[in-house]
């Protein structure tokens, strides 16, 4: 019985964690696609580099995010597409750290114009390390 | 199973980074922004936040009456060597005042297509030596004056729409308006130099999003560029360099013009804007860029200045007008502005 409960409870949360990633992925891929500009403008913030390689990074990240939410949906009962989420969104953590740690004080776009942009700051690195934690447990609590 | 899945997130990879480039890149033409076409080596972007320091203003200054009672309706304000311009459409003249507000001179005694006479004054540039050149839009004509005596010299012919002037060294400076170059460098003879200046893609056909201001560094070599609808300053060299580009606070970009219809013709219209950029003054080691607010009922709110770092563009600090106000001149402890709704010369006491 309490087995049961267990399981019920880890295939429940694994659910949910899912689908709070696809819906994540969806949105921050979207919003990309939708307002690009608030995006270009922190890349290039960030990394000191042109508008057009901005650019190009910004297509990169936009893919990458389409690859992951695409591979969870259609690859669900694997563990590889979780791990590549968790991956990528402990780089997220990176990148806003870095960000802090330079002082940009562009709002990072992450979700385009669907959400209002967030500034880089510490709630947005706790954001995506627990994003990134979920992402690693999913396929230990599907299992 | 497992190869049919792959092929179907191939495909959709594709999709998504087709259309991402699409986007990302404005390829489609779709997105109300305007692409830029300079680059400099690096792009300074100001803090999103303003820090404001109303200490910078002091007590109103009271102008000897010459000032107020020559000036009818003024539209442009300048400081030439030490003295005030201000371009008057009351009678289409410019009249100089010394900083006290003293008259000194007229230029241009009426309005017409003769020597002399203006029909519509856009801009105006002080050579050393004392040459007065002064734009002309109705007459598409590039007027020169004796600075010192107010006699008219000669005039060229300009083929653009001109806009405003700056002197840059023993060269003038013109801004245009609806050409694919928007600056034209000429010598002190009148004599074309060389153009540049290509903002932004399709200039000619988003003109409307272009036009501003421009002002020498002071060093003989530089001048800045600000457009009146868009986040940015660009400092280009008299050869047609980009050098540097700002991003201004408000962080809004170069927009389409609202096509509307009038009648049987579709006339483009600039797009609504919260901030407008008006004018640019330097002074010593400093770039004041001022510009007025709209609220959220689109009416003017107030006029403000940004204050930059000419020689390196980082922003400083802000301060706003005592009232609505254009064309901002600073001297080393004054601030002269004109009125927005009177069109009449003001000034302030400046804590620099």
């Amino acid at each position: 019985m309490k087995e049961d409960i267990l399981r019920y409870g880890s295939v429940s949360l694994a659910v949910v964690g899912t689908i709070i990633l696809i819906v994540l992925f969806g949105i921050s891929s979207l919003g990309k696609i939708l307002e690009p500009d608030t995006s270009i403008v922190f890349l290039n913030a960030l990394t000191g580099l042109s508008e057009t390689w901005s650019r190009i990074i910004l297509v990169f990240f936009i893919t990458l995010e389409a690859a992951i939410l695409f591979s969870i949906i259609l690859f669900y009962n694997k563990k590889w597409p979780f791990y590549l989420a968790g991956s990528v969104l402990g780089l997220f953590v990176i990148i806003v750290g870095y960000g802090i740690w330079i002082d940009v004080e562009e709002l990072c776009g992450c979700f385009g114009s669907i959400i209002e942009s967030t500034t880089v700051n510490g709630n947005a690195m706790i954001r995506n390390a627990v994003l990134a934690s979920l992402a690693f447990l999913i396929p230990e609590l599907k299992d | 199973m497992i190869n049919k899945r792959r092929i179907a997130i191939a495909i959709l990879l594709l999709i998504v980074c087709g259309i991402s480039v699409a986007s990302v890149f404005n390829i489609l033409g779709t997105s109300e922004r305007l692409k830029v076409n300079v680059e400099g080596d690096k792009i300074i972007e100001s803090p999103l936040e303003r820090s404001w320091n109303q200490e910078f203003i002091g007590d109103d200054i009271q102008l000897h009456n010459d000032i107020g009672d020559s000036v009818y309706r003024g539209v442009q304000l300048i400081k030439l060597n030490q003295d005030l311009y201000v371009t008057d459409y009351g009678d289409m003249s410019v009249k100089s005042f010394s900083k006290e507000g003293k008259f000194i001179r007229t230029f241009g005694d009426r309005q017409g297509r003769g020597p002399g006479e203006f029909l519509d004054i856009m801009g105006m540039a002080r050579l050393p030596g004392d040459t007065l050149f002064i734009q002309d839009l109705d007459k598409r004509e590039m007027m020169v004056f004796d600075a010192t005596s107010g006699t008219y010299l000669t005039s060229h012919t300009i083929k653009y729409r001109p806009y405003r002037l700056t002197s840059v060294g023993n060269k003038i400076v013109a801004h245009a308006t609806l050409v694919d170059s928007l600056f034209k460098v000429y010598d002190s003879r009148g004599r074309l130099i060389r153009e540049f200046g290509n903002i932004v893609n399709n200039q000619v056909a988003n003109t409307l999003a272009i036009s501003g201001d421009i002002v020498s560094v002071g060093d003989g070599k530089h001048f800045v560029y600000s457009p009146s609808r868009a986040s940015y300053l660009f400092f280009f060299d008299i050869n047609g360099n980009e050098v540097r580009r700002v991003l201004t606070p408000d962080r809004i970009f170069f927009k389409k013009p609202e096509m509307r219809q009038s009648g049987n013709t579709r006339i483009a219209s600039p797009s609504e804007i919260d901030v407008m950029v008006f004018d640019l003054a330097v002074y010593g080691d400093k770039l004041f860029v001022s510009a007025t607010r709209r609220d959220e009922n689109r009416e003017l709110d107030y006029s403000f200045v940004d204050v930059y770092d000419i020689n390196t563009g980082k922003y400083l600090e802000s301060f706003k007008l005592p009232e609505l106000g254009k064309d901002v001149v600073i001297t080393q402890n004054r601030l002269y502005y004109l009125g927005y709704h009177d069109e009449q010369v003001k000034a302030n006491q400046l804590n620099l």
